[in-house]
């Protein structure tokens, strides 16, 4: 089981905290998408306003687990979630439950093929993106671009 | 409002306090001072006084000794009788007199001493009075003495009595007589007797003397002791005023010590409230600044953002009509369709004036540096305002100078934009007159020039009052102006900041309804002709060499779109529209295009954005497919941005199709037929290894080699686990299992390019999803697992070679 976090270490005061979520259950996958979110926001932690936790999960039944008894709460920024979490448990279930603890947060979901794309028609989610070859890049692309917009920075640079 | 009087009170105040806490800590020092003088002074002042003998003393003294000194002379007189010895007795009596006198005017001031002195006074006039009686006693005695004397020589027979004195004639009455002389001696006994009286007498006299003078001397140590007392007295009851005035002092010091204390404490507590109060106000107006830094910013997003979306749907409005009048429809439609074009560009006009002035107020205009011909531009304007003149039975005309250089370097389209605000307004505001410019210039240096422009019109003129407001914000000469002729009353304050912003200057002179004169002056730089843009005349028909190429437009405005469509359609070109950035890196995933058009504002990913993934994740260089920026704001200051992100051309929107057109070659301009359809990306960087595809990765560790290698150690501990989940979960018989294990492990295989064992891991999935089962899925999940020792050794050497 991995559960890290990654805070991004400088002064800590007055800053925007981007709070991400990756669930993924392939140990290489996930490590892939975090450090692809993390080189995504590199740019903008630089500029010093803002910091970065990112929270990355490959066991999805144990974060469910841990939500439901309120050991972590479900206050993100921004959600990467892949389709198929093994176990019988898929996005829509975390999704489902994020959202029902509040959490306004942008969620990409995630898979190998675009055939989930009909399937997850009940999962409400901002971003599809298919695991090719440029899928970390993308899903770093799209967070960029959430929290510039959020934030508005992209006027001042 | 009551904010910064307030403050501007409060800030008084504090300056009040403090001054005249300053003013009362001088005044307090100050009063210390003079009171420390004062009786230190006083202290002073007393033992100087103790120091200065006592005179009175003194004159008692020397009276003493006088009276001792003349009973010395009275007693040596009566001894000696020699009237020389008696004179001392006179000087010393009347300088006893003088001196008691002097006395008794130095003890005036003290009843109880003046009362003693005139008991002196009196003691020694009885005893000047006796001495006196001595005297004359003694006188007498002398008589007596002379008189025993004669009786003596009497006795003694007279044997010489020839020697007969005065006396002797008076006392002897014959000598012969003896009777007479027993009667003589009767007598003499008599005068013997009554010398011894005297004597008697003279004695009491002398005993009272000497009870007289020791009374005196009692007296006067009496009266000695008396004042001395009394200067003891005197002495002690001014050290007693002199400790008191020093007891005082001290006090007084004390107070004004703890006064000033006092003083001290407020003064500091009144200044660190100040500072307090002052640290206050600098937060609240740093909150304040932030505040309008962020109030300007918003201000400048929301004309921004207004600007644009007016700017489109009027674009589209502008656009589509161009393609109507192509379609050239019957004439009356073609003049309602001309009025339509003309009233969009008006309005956008319009709109490119309040975004230039917010541009110019906030200093954000930056000026472009191009070749151009100012005849070309004088005809534009001039073609621009032909029209609108001859409605208002108004002839305009312009004169070029031919010794002003025909190319100038420096931003024609605000010149063009000063000239065509300054003639609108001349031809507005002119009817039945003439309108005029003149373009002269003078040289200043050998490349350097001051353009000279004079527009003169004969129109309704400015009246005098008014000529210094004219080219401020928002101003018409008349509220009615703008009723009458329209307009935002921005023109002239446009042009005004447009020329200072060249640095040249504009003066006005005009006179109600005689016209008015502007002058403009503007430094330019020689040009180079041969540098001139010829973007004029251009006929709208496509070129053969590039009508074979493919382009993407991504807009995420309909219009827009269709616009593109329309003209591209006609052109009969191959093209794909994408509504956004999304999509359209959906599409650059399939297919390969020639061109892209890319708006840069778009909701989701921005254009920006957009094309620096295409070019650095996709890796499609600006030779395979360059990018054209579509744009309502016009690119200016964003240019450094727009090309960092891989911009090859831009495209201002509303365009033309000869904008259209040009920008298309702009950017193919250089480039041949067959550059067009040249297939594939060749990728020859490192990080490809035989069966691998690292490149990703390493593009993705961003250099970090720690990273690669522990992705990679990632991979084969993950894949092959889920290997052999799949094996056991094939063998079991699971299927559906088996297909989600292959469809998990797949991802990472493809992204470090081991296709083989993706395409392997594909189709079992496919198959098992497909309830396909024809194949054997153990073959093929132990052909995955000898290929994943491939994919596993080639790994492993990668990493061996890494360190």
């Amino acid at each position: 089981m991995l559960d890290k976090v990654q805070v991004n270490k400088k002064n800590i005061t007055m800053k925007k905290t981007i709070k991400v979520l990756v669930i993924e259950d392939n140990e290489y996958y996930n490590n892939l998408l975090s450090n692809a979110i993390q080189q995504s926001v590199n740019p903008m932690l630089a500029k010093g306003n803002y910091q970065l936790v990112l929270r990355s999960f490959t066991d999805a039944s144990e974060y469910i687990r841990k939500i439901k008894s309120k050991e972590l709460n479900c206050d993100y920024t921004a959600v990467f979630i892949d389709y198929y979490l093994g176990e019988g448990i898929n996005a829509g279930h975390v999704i489902k439950l994020l959202k029902e603890h509040s959490s306004d947060a942008m969620v990409v979901l995630l898979s190998k093929s675009n055939s989930v794309r009909a399937k997850s028609d009940l999962v409400p989610y901002d971003y599809f993106v298919v695991k090719d070859k440029f899928a970390p890049a993308l899903c770093g692309l799209y967070l960029q671009q959430y929290i510039e917009n959020k934030y508005s920075v992209s006027l001042d640079q | 409002m009551s904010g910064p009087f307030n403050k501007h009170l409060k800030r008084n105040s504090i300056q009040l306090k403090i001054g005249f806490l300053m003013i009362l800590a001088v005044i307090l020092l100050s009063a210390t001072c003079y009171l420390l003088y004062r009786n230190l002074s006083s202290i002073v002042s007393s033992i100087r006084i103790d120091e200065t003998p006592e005179l009175r003393l003194l004159s008692i003294r020397e009276i003493s000794t006088d009276i001792e000194k003349a009973g010395n002379s009275v007693r040596i007189y009566t001894i000696t009788k020699n009237p020389a010895d008696i004179e001392p007795y006179y000087a010393f009596i009347s300088n006893i007199d003088k001196k008691v006198s002097k006395l008794q005017s130095e003890c005036s001031n003290d009843s109880v001493l003046l009362a003693q002195t005139f008991t002196i006074g009196n003691l020694i006039e009885q005893n000047i009075l006796i001495w006196n009686k001595l005297l004359v006693l003694s006188r007498d005695n002398n008589v007596i003495g002379n008189l025993r004397q004669l009786s003596v020589q009497l006795d003694s027979v007279s044997a010489t009595p020839r020697k007969q004195g005065i006396l002797k004639r008076v006392f002897s009455l014959s000598p012969d007589t003896i009777s007479i002389k027993k009667g003589i001696a009767a007598d003499l006994e008599d005068i013997v007797e009554q010398n011894q009286e005297k004597r008697d007498e003279l004695a009491v006299q002398e005993l009272q003397l000497a009870k007289n003078s020791s009374e005196i001397t009692g007296r006067f140590y009496d009266l000695i002791s008396k004042m001395e007392n009394e200067l003891n007295e005197d002495i002690q009851a001014k050290a007693t005023a002199a400790s008191e005035v020093a007891a005082k002092s001290y006090s007084w010091l004390v107070m004004l010590a703890i006064a000033g204390g006092l003083l001290a404490i407020l003064v500091i507590y009144i200044i660190i409230r100040y500072a307090r109060n002052a640290y206050t106000y600098q937060i609240a107006l740093e909150n304040a600044k932030d505040e309008a830094e962020k109030l300007v910013k918003t201000k400048e997003l929301f004309m921004a953002n207004m600007s644009h979306e007016i700017r489109t749907p009027v674009t589209a409005i502008s656009g589509f009509t161009e393609q109507l009048l192509h379609e050239s429809l019957n004439d009356d439609t073609n003049s309602s369709l001309k009025v339509i074009k003309s009233s969009s560009d008006h309005l956008l006009k319009i709109i490119d004036d309040i975004l230039d002035f917010s541009k110019l107020q906030n200093n954000k205009l930056a000026l472009e540096k191009v070749h151009f011909s100012l005849s070309q531009i004088l005809g534009d304007v001039h073609a621009m305002f032909e029209k609108q003149a001859q409605q208002n039975n108004t002839n305009l005309s312009y004169w070029l100078d031919p010794e002003t250089p025909k190319v100038l370097l420096g931003d024609p389209y605000r010149l063009k934009q000063i000239m065509i605000n300054l003639i609108s307004n001349s031809v507005k505001f002119t009817k039945n007159g003439s309108v005029h410019l003149e373009v002269t210039s003078i040289k200043k240096k050998a490349e350097e020039i001051d353009l000279l422009m004079e527009f003169s019109d004969t129109g309704i003129g400015i009246d005098e009052s008014k000529l210094n407001v004219i080219f401020e914000d928002f101003t018409q000469a008349e509220m009615s102006t703008t009723r009458k002729y329209g307009g935002t009353g921005l023109g002239l304050s446009i042009v005004k900041k447009l020329v200072e912003l060249q640095r040249g200057t504009i003066d006005l002179k005009s006179k109600k309804n005689q016209g008015t004169t502007i002058v403009c002056r503007i430094p330019f730089i020689t040009g180079d002709e041969k540098l001139v843009k010829k973007d004029i005349g251009r006929p709208v028909s496509v070129p053969d060499e590039i009508s074979g190429m493919t382009i993407l437009v991504v807009d995420d405005e309909e219009y827009n779109r269709c616009l593109f469509k329309k003209i591209l359609d006609r052109w009969k070109f191959k093209f794909r529209l994408a509504e956004n950035g999304i999509e359209a890196l959906e599409v650059l995933k399939e297919e390969k295009y020639d061109l892209l058009f890319m708006d840069v504002r778009m909701p989701g990913i921005d254009g920006l954005k957009t094309t620096q993934f295409i070019r650095e994740e996709m890796k499609i260089s600006e030779s395979d497919m360059p990018v054209v920026f579509i744009s309502a704001a016009s690119m200016n200051e964003d240019l450094e941005k727009y090309k960092k992100a891989g911009m090859n051309a831009f495209l201002q929107k509303p365009f033309t199709e000869e904008m259209l057109l040009s920008a298309i070659l702009e950017v193919t301009g250089n480039k041949s037929e067959s550059d067009f359809n040249e297939a594939g990306i060749i990728n020859n960087k490192p990080g490809r290894d035989g069966n691998l595809d690292l490149h990703n990765l390493y593009h993705l560790s961003g250099g970090d080699e720690e990273f690669v290698k522990q992705m990679l150690f990632s991979f084969i501990t993950t894949t092959e686990k889920g290997l052999n989940e799949l094996k056991e979960a094939v063998t079991k018989q699971q299927l559906e299992s088996a297909a989600d294990i292959s469809h998990k492990i797949q991802p990472p295989c493809r992204h470090i390019g081991a296709m083989d064992l993706y395409n392997l891991l594909n189709k079992i999935e496919r198959t098992i999803r497909n309830h396909d089962s024809t194949g054997s899925f153990e073959t093929l999940a132990d052909n995955a697992q000898v290929e994943f020792g491939i994919v596993s050794r080639l790994i492993n050497d990668h990493i061996a070679k890494m360190s």
